[in-house]
């Protein structure tokens, strides 16, 4: 059989419950198909990814202190980014809820 | 510290950037300098690695800002373009200096494993394809979101927005299939 239709793979990605049981045989048994639907599948897990939980790693301040001293940044600027809670009317915070995809 | 995640960064930041507001350079630090450095470290290793490269993408990002086009990219995503390149150099600085140090002996080197990067490279495509989602223009990027963020099925969408079925799932594949080869296209896997 030809391979599945690519609107298909598309909305299989995003989670719709679509197709026959002929696509899914097909599915289950075509490399292309399958690989296609795997990058979908991977974009859409990116896209939608929650990113907070995932826990990253604060530099040390030495860092900071080299690119100040480096491009020669205002005296204004030479406390550490990352030792201030925020850096006031500069960040617009604009916290938008989002739902996680189950 | 938690994953900056960059939809509370403000497009006129991205402008008072390039316009050379030095409080957005402390400012981009302060949110991805973190997501940076966590990413340098997941891929070589070290911490004074992940120092050097740390301070390269920040040192060059503000260098090179009058090449930055806020009309055409985000600072986010150009700030992580900018990390993955700075990390291959080191990687491939490394790599020649190992085949330097072996050749001598005629040793091949041994693949160097590395602790799985897997969620913080998750973190930084994230801000990658939001700029991408930016590029699609509309109704492609309402429809997008629609469906990422509302859980809309195309069916919802469609009457949602009053368009076609037929527009709505090309317009999801054409732009799902774009954000899939931008992925590639970041890790060098067309």
């Amino acid at each position: 059989m030809e391979h599945l239709d690519a609107e298909l793979l598309s909305l299989l990605a995003l989670g719709e419950s679509l197709g026959t049981d002929t696509d899914a045989d097909h599915l289950a048994s075509c490399l292309v198909c399958s690989e296609t639907l795997r990058g979908l599948q991977h974009a859409v897990h990116i896209a939608t990814l929650d990113t907070a939980g995932i826990e990253l790693e604060k530099p040390g301040s030495q860092n900071w202190a080299a690119i100040h001293q480096a491009l020669g940044l205002s005296p204004t600027l030479a406390t550490d980014p990352l030792t201030q809670p925020s850096a006031g009317p500069l960040s617009h915070r604009r916290s938008q809820p989002r739902r996680k995809r189950p | 510290m938690e994953a900056a995640a960059s939809h509370d960064w403000d497009a006129h930041l991205d402008h008072a950037f390039a316009g050379g507001d030095e409080r957005v350079l402390a400012e981009a630090y302060r949110r991805f300098g973190p997501l940076v450095y966590t990413l340098a470290l997941r891929s070589l290793g070290e911490r004074a690695a992940a120092d050097d490269v740390t301070q390269e993408v920040f040192i060059r990002a503000w260098k090179s800002r009058t090449t930055f086009r806020p009309e055409a990219a985000r600072l986010p995503a150009w700030l992580i373009g900018i990390a993955r390149n700075a990390i291959s150099d080191a990687l491939s600085a490394r790599s020649r200096q190992r085949h330097l140090e072996q050749a001598a002996i005629l040793l091949v080197a041994a693949p160097v494993s590395r602790p799985d990067a897997g969620d913080v490279e998750e973190v930084a495509d994230r801000l990658t394809l939001d700029e991408e989602l930016e590029h699609l223009g509309d109704p492609q990027q309402t429809i997008m979101r629609l469906a990422f963020y509302e859980d809309l099925t195309h069916d919802q969408i469609s009457s949602r927005l009053n368009l076609p079925l037929g527009t709505v799932k090309s317009h999801i594949r054409r732009s799902l299939t774009r954000l899939r080869t931008r992925l590639e296209v970041e890790h060098g896997t067309p």
